[in-house]
């Protein structure tokens, strides 16, 4: 799983979500990518389920570019345990994803798998997605 | 004159409330610049453009635009920008081009036929999607066909090698890569690491703070215990 190699702070705050992805919100890499359409925390092990699933489809080929990264930690304190006493342990770590952002890509297989591969992927997150292709929409 | 017209209307506000009453209306606001003459501010409907694009050169066609007042220009679209989410375009940029004036653009690149390495398992990889070329604006070539049959194994074509239109030249300053056959990676380090504890990602330490960032570090499953 993506976690980072070291942080500044061990906690953070919980923090709001507003706005678009304006930036990583177009195809960089690959010619077909997975682009949220709502905003969420997509943790690491989403993350991780996600790249397996479209390995798995392609049958390790082509080339998956992950767009997206854990680096905030997210904490929870022990079941029955009273309020205070302090912030939770840090239990795992989640990607902030916007509208807009393109979280996964593929290159090097044909439409038809990289678009499935993508929607299996799509069935691991937890916000809406759609698949973007290279040169639809575009001008 | 271009045989694709794209209609557009002045505007005399710029701005974000101008523009967002415009984008509002079912406009795209968009400019106008040319050498050696003031910029233009007008506004189109995106469906237009869209169908004055729709030519084998498609965002490299020359378009003329026509205002109201009689007024033509012989544009290219220079950049646009798009909201992220619906995939609209919010703005446009054309600059003013004009017969006999080499400009530079960028011209799509469309690989062609099966590299020897992907026969071999490797993956194909196109880092350059785009070349940027100079020449006269009727000269614009549709798109740029690159061969990669050749290409074998952990090798790679670069745009010094490839050979131009004539009349075109590829601008460059730093030769590069345009397709790559790259051996396919196993499982990625990601997939491969042990899954470390959420908690145990060391914090960076700076000064007077890095005694107490250690010592706090080791007190911390202590102090945790406790809260239980």
């Amino acid at each position: 799983m993506l976690t980072p190699a070291r942080v500044k702070y061990r906690k953070q705050q919980k923090g709001r979500m507003t706005g678009k992805a304006y930036r990583g919100s177009d195809l960089a890499f690959g010619d077909f990518g997975l682009q949220a359409t709502e905003c969420g925390w997509v943790t690491a092990r989403q993350i991780e389920a996600g790249r397996i699933a479209i390995s798995r489809h392609a049958k390790r080929g082509g080339k998956v570019f992950i767009r997206i990264f854990p680096d905030k930690p997210i904490t929870r304190k022990p079941l029955e345990t009273r309020m205070g006493k302090g912030k939770g342990n840090v239990e795992f770590w989640v990607s902030v994803v916007k509208p807009g952002r393109v979280m996964y890509e593929i290159q090097g297989v044909s439409g038809d798998i990289a678009v499935r591969a993508l929607e299996l992927a799509a069935a691991k997150m937890p916000v809406k997605t759609r698949v973007l292709v290279r040169g639809k929409d575009e001008l | 004159m271009s045989e694709q017209i794209l209609k557009v209307q002045p505007r005399s506000e710029t701005g974000k409330g101008p523009n967002r009453r415009l984008r509002a209306s079912g406009q795209v606001p968009a400019v106008l610049y040319a050498r050696g003459t003031a910029s233009v501010h007008f506004s189109f409907v995106e469906k237009d453009l869209r169908a004055a694009l729709k030519t084998p050169r498609r965002r490299n066609t020359v378009v003329t635009l026509q205002f109201p007042d009689g007024r033509n220009f012989e544009v290219l679209l220079k950049d646009y920008q798009v909201e992220p989410v619906s995939r609209a375009v919010i703005h446009a940029d054309f600059m003013g081009v004009h017969e006999g004036t080499a400009i530079r653009v960028d011209v799509p690149v469309r690989l062609t036929g099966k590299a020897k390495g992907v026969v071999d398992g490797g993956i194909l990889g196109q880092p350059a999607r785009f070349i940027t070329v100079e020449c006269n604006p009727k000269d614009i070539p549709d798109e740029i066909v690159v061969d990669v049959t050749p290409i074998t194994l952990g090798h790679s074509i670069h745009v010094s090698e490839l050979t131009p239109p004539a009349g075109v030249k590829y601008v460059y300053s730093a030769d590069y890569p345009v397709a790559l056959v790259s051996v396919a990676a196993e499982e990625t380090a990601a997939a491969t690491a042990a899954a470390a504890p959420a908690g145990e990602v060391p914090v960076v330490e700076k000064g007077k703070k890095a005694a107490e960032g250690a010592a706090g570090a080791a007190a911390a499953p202590a102090k945790d215990a406790k809260k239980k």
